[in-house]
């Protein structure tokens, strides 16, 4: 009797787990989080799928960002192996929209996702004609990491003052390093050169990147005006050059202000015996301080075979995720923009922190461009030497990478 | 004779008739019918499923049926029109059994809404069935097949028979995985050098206009960038070839007057043509850099390594360090095989070490050489990992090489047109170089 | 004059021995300087380059203070690396691509080779010559018409399409091909007489004859399969699924910083297998590129 009462019961159960199998949904979510933040994401969802056990199960992978872009237009061209759902960054998004890549998330807005708990200001950014089509995951800001031993060693530490820090500040304390008899092995500052480094400081001086009908407008004189800044730093010997490490630089003591971004914090994190802190990348003025800042942000590729069910599925994932994104700030050093994880006393304790209450006082902009690789790409080709290299004319810089993306854009 | 000439005929008729082809394609939706006619050639532009796969397959049967035909090997003749016959009535078959086939899906859905129906992918069937005129190729192919019988009365025209074919079958699994993965990508990406394409849509023909862009356009980037980027890897060609033929010599021939420590000797020359690039450039960037470099810490070099005119010597040791390995050892083995008898007649005529390498060594090596040089010239040109991971885009392009500005175009940019378009220079180039060295030393291996 | 001879010879063993021995260790330096830097941790790596003066110390400053595998095991374990990623079976890809490519290109380039050398038929030298002049064309054209054709057969994803897409090359029959050049036809001749059939010819005339240039494409082959970065990192969408070479270009993250040492006990690693083959192979091949060891004198 016993035997069969044991069996009826492990029946139950297997067939029990097979209804539930049956009913799992499964999500494909790519990502671009390749690095050491990827393992922080994948600890979230392994957590996810721990609590939906037999209700959701999310499959996660990491694509590394210039095959991500390659590979989705293809797949929701040919239709196969489209994924339910993806983090990407929020500049690409208004080409992918463009290209038809993308479908807009106001399912997802009305049935389990809940606009109050971002910020609005994000939100606009991937509004669209009226339609939303991503929700921010998180700030992904240009920041600068300020070693505070060093900065004390040379008495500067009145400089962190206010939270800006300026360039001219920068000469100040290049000026104590020579003073000091060490211009030669410890630098001030190194350029991050790339969109971090230019956009907000070309905004700040007065200039307008993209005009009204969405066209690039470089304004040459003004993006001279910047690279001449850059360059009278670099040869005054306050900064570092081209080929360096700035980074092994950083860590090692030799160089006081790092420029770099929110994803370097899960390393430098991990580094004994660094005392750090970090504040936004250097302005003009602390009154007109601007920093660049992307956001990596959700967005569900356009796929009609996709079902409501998987849907309300993605929109329990996205939601649970937002929630739970205070692991994101401690572990993986980045800005998560839930609100509620944003008021906790935990995130607000974070060297980070201040890219959020930056981006309240409008310290912080979000650039999108529809045409944003051939901005990049430009950048790549034509934008660092004038800093480096005193024999190029500064007023050529802007012209050129303005040319540049003209002539891609005449020949796409 | 006749019969080479009738098969020539109907062949030709055959090839017409199949690209004047296609299919008719209807799809039902609400009692809505939509059709429409899609060409051979158009679904094989559309690469869209294994079915479509096969016509390439189908077009280099009939030209290599045709070629054999016009040099008179009427059984070669036959031997590819029957294959490219089975391949055809293959191919409808599969073609005609899909029923979601995506490369009529865009026209037929564009079809459906105009009349205002939206209908969505899991609803859609299309049902495919061939025109007439494909019954008409498969019968002209029959016919070219009868006409051009073999025969295989007697066990001699059987034999060689035997013999005629017998050699396609040895070459034929290379040529068709080059079709498929080699031939028709290229083709492909050919074409897409006279349109414009972003990658994700259909490729847009314009002409020569890509051409004229990068070619005449005077303070166009890309013309400046085919400018610096071919003329940087011609630099580089220069620079480099010298060394990746010399070093290796010396190294083998070096290596074969050595009894101790030859194995050791040997695997530590060729360890670096067992990396890959990223390792490569991973252990030369650490071994350059000012910080914990030792080219800068330990020899007490001062300027800047990454920097011209110093970036050009650094690529030249990078590279010969590491390509020395494969050279290296094909002159090995090329050496082995000169007979020594050859160096104690030399000797005998009282020939020295100098005159022995270049009246008895070269001329044994030639063949090897000449494939070295050829091998050693094209791999430069189409250099790509050295001077992007190393250098990038850094002083003004000093170091780009056409490679990487043809990457960044066609995959950052999403400009694919222009991108091929420079290929099309460089492997224009590439092929010239080759066919000269390829004449020089034909010549020389003649007399 | 006979003993002056051999002197003569010895001194010239001697004087390339030591030239040799002396290139080799300048020869090693990056490697040897990446395996000693591999064992440390990254901030004893920033910490070892911080201060020293002149090149003595320098060179002390490379020694780890004590072999640390800390990189390598992360590796393994995922820390700093996206732990989707699994690197066993990275390496388990990474050896079923590169042997099947390896078999395969032996044997349909020495096919292909013995036929347009050894027989006669009248397309042959045109068809090889054009297929020669067509890989002339830089690949870059085709990876994405190559990526749409993969898409057609289903294979996204899939190991096949790292396989089969590889095996066409051109250059490795232009080896084979000027090799049978130096087999004298004599041979052929021979067996032909005695009743042997074509494929007779190619097993027991050609291929044994041309072992060693075999060898060498054999190893040209494993290791343009194991050391391919680029076509994986297309075709693949998992990090699961690559090869260990392109997975471990994926480490690089997005933002590579501060990960010196994982860097380089990931090149360490992806050095290892091509080694290990060629120490494996060494014997055979040396059999045929050396010359019997006795110098003449």
């Amino acid at each position: 009797m016993k035997k069969i009462l044991a069996v009826l019961v492990a029946l139950s159960l297997v067939l029990s787990m097979t209804a539930f199998a049956a009913a799992e949904e499964t999500i494909n979510f790519w990502t671009v989080f390749t690095g050491d933040d990827g393992a922080t994401l994948q600890g979230l969802i392994n957590q996810f799928n721990e609590e939906h056990k037999g209700s959701i199960n999310v499959n996660h992978t990491a694509i590394a960002a210039a095959d991500l872009y390659t590979k989705l237009p293809l797949a929701v061209q040919t239709g196969e192996g489209i994924p339910d759902l993806m983090i990407g960054h929020v500049e690409r998004l208004p080409k992918l929209v463009g290209d038809g890549v993308l479908t807009d998330v106001t399912y997802l807005l009305e049935n389990g996702v809940d606009a109050a708990n971002y910020p609005s200001y994000v939100l606009e950014r991937t509004n669209l004609e009226g339609y939303q089509y991503g929700i921010p995951w998180d700030f992904n800001a240009g920041v600068t990491y300020v070693n505070l031993d060093l900065l004390a060693k040379y008495g500067k530490e009145a400089v962190l003052d206010d939270k800006y820090v300026t360039f001219d500040e920068i000469k100040e304390v290049g000026e104590a390093i020579k003073a000091a008899g060490e211009a030669e092995t410890v630098k001030a500052i190194n350029y991050y050169g790339s969109l971090n480094g230019y956009l907000p400081r070309y905004e700040e001086l007065g200039g307008q990147l993209v005009d009204a009908e969405g066209n690039l407008t470089i304004d040459a004189a003004i993006w001279g005006k910047m690279i001449e800044g850059f360059r009278e730093l670099y040869q005054a010997g306050y900064a570092v050059g081209q080929e360096d490490d700035a980074s092994s630089m950083f860590i090692g003591g030799s160089l006081v202000f790092f420029e770099s971004g929110t994803w370097t914090n899960a390393t430098l994190q991990k580094i004994e015996g660094l005392n750090y802190a970090a504040v936004a990348m250097p302005c003009y003025s602390a009154e007109t301080a601007l920093c660049r800042s992307g956001s990596h942000t959700w967005m569900q590729p356009d796929n009609e075979d996709r079902t409501e069910e998987t849907d309300k599925a993605v929109a329990t994932f996205v939601d649970w995720m937002g929630a739970h994104s205070l692991a994101w700030a401690t572990e993986a050093g980045q800005v998560p923009l839930y609100k509620a994880v944003t008021e906790t006393a935990e995130f607000q304790a974070l060297p980070q922190t201040f890219l959020a209450e930056a981006f309240m006082s409008d310290h912080i902009h979000v650039y999108t461009y529809y045409h944003w690789a051939l901005l990049d790409s430009a950048l790549s080709h034509v934008g660092k030497t004038a800093i480096y290299d005193a024999t190029i004319d500064v007023n050529s810089v802007g012209a050129a990478v303005q040319a540049e993306v003209d002539d891609a854009i005449a020949a796409m | 004779m006749k019969r080479n000439t009738i098969a020539t005929g109907l062949l030709l008729a055959f090839i017409v008739s199949f690209v004047l082809s296609g299919v008719t394609a209807v799809s039902t939706a609400k009692d809505v019918v939509v059709s429409t006619t899609v060409s051979h050639l158009a679904s094989v532009y559309s690469l869209s499923s294994a079915a479509v796969l096969i016509l390439p397959f189908i077009m280099v049967f009939m030209l290599m049926a045709l070629l054999s035909f016009l040099a008179k090997q009427k059984n070669v003749g036959f031997m590819f029109t029957a294959l490219s016959v089975v391949c055809y009535v293959a191919f409808l078959i599969a073609y005609c059994a899909e029923t979601r086939n995506t490369s009529m899906y865009n026209t037929l859905n564009a079809m459906f809404q105009e009349q205002g129906l939206r209908v969505k992918k899991r609803d859609f069937f299309i049902t495919v069935t061939p025109q007439w005129t494909c019954y008409l190729t498969v019968l002209l192919g029959l016919a070219t097949c009868a006409v051009s019988l073999p025969d295989l009365r007697t066990s001699t025209t059987r034999y060689s028979l035997k013999c005629e074919l017998e050699p396609y079958a040895y070459i034929a699994p290379h040529v068709l995985f080059f079709t498929l993965f080699t031939l028709v990508p290229i083709i492909y990406g050919v074409y897409t050098a006279f349109t414009k394409w972003d990658i994700y849509n259909e490729p847009v023909f314009v002409g020569l206009e890509n051409f004229k862009t990068i070619l005449f356009a005077q303070g166009n980037t890309y013309y400046g960038q085919l400018r610096n980027g071919l003329w940087n890897t011609v630099k580089f060609v220069l620079y480099n070839t010298p060394f990746g033929m010399v070093l290796p010599l010396a190294l083998a021939m070096a290596l074969r007057k050595v009894t101790r420590g030859n194995k050791f000797l040997q695997s530590v020359f060729y360890l670096p043509a067992l990396m890959s690039t990223t390792t490569v450039m991973l252990a030369w960037t650490y071994f350059f850099r000012k910080t914990y470099g030792f080219a800068p810490n330990f020899f007490g070099t001062t300027f800047e390594w990454f920097a011209p005119p110093y970036s050009w010597l650094m690529l030249v040791i990078i590279t010969a360090w590491w390509s020395n390995g494969t050279n290296m050892v094909i002159f090995q083995s090329s050496l082995a095989s000169i007979p020594e008898d050859q160096y104690e007649a030399a000797s005998i005529d009282g020939a020295n070490a100098v005159q022995k390498f270049w009246y008895v060594t070269i001329p044994n090596m030639s063949y090897t050489l000449m494939y070295t040089f050829v091998t050693t010239v094209i791999s430069h040109f189409n250099v790509y990992g050295q001077p992007n991971l190393m250098m990038g885009y850094n002083y003004e392009g000093a170091n780009a090489v056409l490679m990487m500005y043809i990457k960044d175009t066609a995959f950052q940019q999403g400009v694919a047109g222009i991108a091929s378009a420079m290929a099309l220079i460089l492997a224009a180039v590439i092929m010239v170089v080759a066919w000269i060295q390829l004449r020089m030393m034909m010549k020389d291996s003649k007399n | 004059m006979y003993r002056s001879v051999k002197e003569s010879e010895k001194r010239v063993r001697i004087i390339c021995t030591t030239v040799l021995f002396l290139f080799a260790i300048v020869w090693l330096i990056p490697i040897v300087w990446v395996i000693l830097n591999s064992f440390k941790t990254n901030t004893e790596f920033v910490a070892s380059y911080s201060n020293f003066n002149g090149r003595w110390e320098y060179l002390k400053a490379i020694l780890p203070e004590s072999i640390n595998f800390g990189s390598y095991i992360s590796l393994f374990t995922g820390e700093g690396v996206p732990t989707v990623a699994n690197i066993d079976k990275m390496i388990i890809n990474s050896i079923i691509v590169s042997v099947s490519q390896t078999i395969i290109v032996l044997v349909i380039t020495s096919m292909s080779a013995f036929a347009y050398e050894r027989l006669e038929f009248p397309i042959g030298d045109k068809v090889f010559w054009l297929l020669f002049f067509i890989t002339l064309i830089p690949g870059s054209v085709s990876i994405l018409p190559l990526f749409k054709i993969c898409y057609a057969l289903g294979w996204v994803n899939n190991i096949n399409a790292l396989i089969w897409p590889q095996v066409a090359g051109v250059m490795n029959i232009f080896l084979l091909r000027n090799f049978m050049k130096s087999i004298p036809k004599e041979m052929d001749e021979a067996a032909r007489i005695d009743g042997a059939s074509n494929f007779a010819i190619y097993r027991t005339v050609i291929v044994p004859s041309i072992q060693p240039v075999l060898m060498v494409v054999a190893l040209f082959a494993f290791k343009a399969a194991w050391n391919d970065y680029l076509w994986p990192t297309i075709v693949m969408n998992e990090p699961n699924n690559q090869t260990l070479t392109s997975g471990l270009a994926l480490l690089k993250g997005q933002y590579d910083v501060a990960q010196w040492t994982n860097l380089l006990a990931s090149a360490v690693i992806s050095m290892i297998a091509p080694f290990l083959l060629y120490m494996t192979c060494q014997k055979y091949f040396l059999r045929g590129i050396s010359v019997s060891a006795s110098v003449k004198g």
